[in-house]
């Protein structure tokens, strides 16, 4: 009996798309998404038996909107602030411990 | 098994087919001369497996390596898989005669569970400190 295994792995890919103009009001406003991919596929195939597997995962998260009119093209970027908060959430709880830790060391000199 | 696989597949491709750029908008709803687009962060995750067993006997096994023969009798077949999909709002786009702006929006639970858990973290930290500072001393 042989088999042979095929199989493909995509690295991660991120790259900036735009999406479809909405227009509003005499105004196109254009979304720019961060798209980031990553596709991962095996089959193996032999005399005895056939199987493939196969999965894939993308994120997409908004940056900006390109907003055209009469006036010009204008940039308006998008930012998502409870991640923001959580990030300071998150590095605050790696700091005062840090900073604790070192204040009980110079208090241990004294 | 093969309307499943079909039915399976044609899921999977619908998910994949909506993981574009254009699923971060929602519908824009105009009320009162101003216009409000929801823009949210989109997730999606896809996965599959099949698998089919060929029920030969040993001498066609070679004969089919040999002269790769069609003739097999087929065995058992099986396969799965499975999707899903997670959006979360994040600021929505609001259109008037004045302009464009974008207002964000916050998750006021998740950070309210956050803080509650930050605050549970630093009250921990602050407790070992003066434990150190103050309890060799005593």
């Amino acid at each position: 009996m042989s088999e042979r295994a095929i199989q493909g792995r995509h690295p991660v890919v991120s790259e900036v798309v735009e999406g479809e103009p909405v227009r509003v009001g005499g105004r196109e406003l254009v979304p720019l998404v961060r798209m980031t991919t990553r596709m991962q596929r095996r089959a193996l195939v032999g005399t005895r038996r056939v199987t493939g597997r196969g999965r894939g995962a993308a994120r997409l998260r908004p940056i900006a909107i390109l907003e055209r009119s009469e006036e010009g093209e204008r940039r308006i970027p998008i930012r998502d602030k409870t991640a923001q908060a959580l990030g300071g959430f998150l590095l605050a709880a790696f700091i005062i411990p840090l900073l604790l830790a070192v204040a009980v060391r110079l208090a241990r000199k004294e | 098994m093969d309307k499943e696989m079909d039915a399976l597949l044609d899921g999977l491709a619908d998910l994949r087919a909506k993981a574009n750029a254009n699923a971060v908008f929602g519908n824009p709803v105009t009320a009162e001369g101003r216009t409000v687009i929801p823009v949210a962060k989109v997730a999606y995750g896809f996965g599959m497996g099949v698998g089919h067993e060929v029920m030969v006997e040993e001498a066609e096994a070679e004969a089919i390596e040999a002269e790769e023969s069609q003739e097999a009798e087929t065995g058992d077949s099986g396969g799965g898989g499975g999707g899903g999909m997670m959006a979360q709002p994040i600021a929505v786009v609001e259109v008037t005669p004045e302009g464009t702006r974008v207002e964000p929006v916050i998750d006021e639970q998740r950070l309210a569970l956050a803080g509650g858990a930050l605050g549970a973290w630093v009250a921990f930290w602050l407790a070992w400190a003066l434990v150190k500072i103050f309890g060799r001393e005593a």
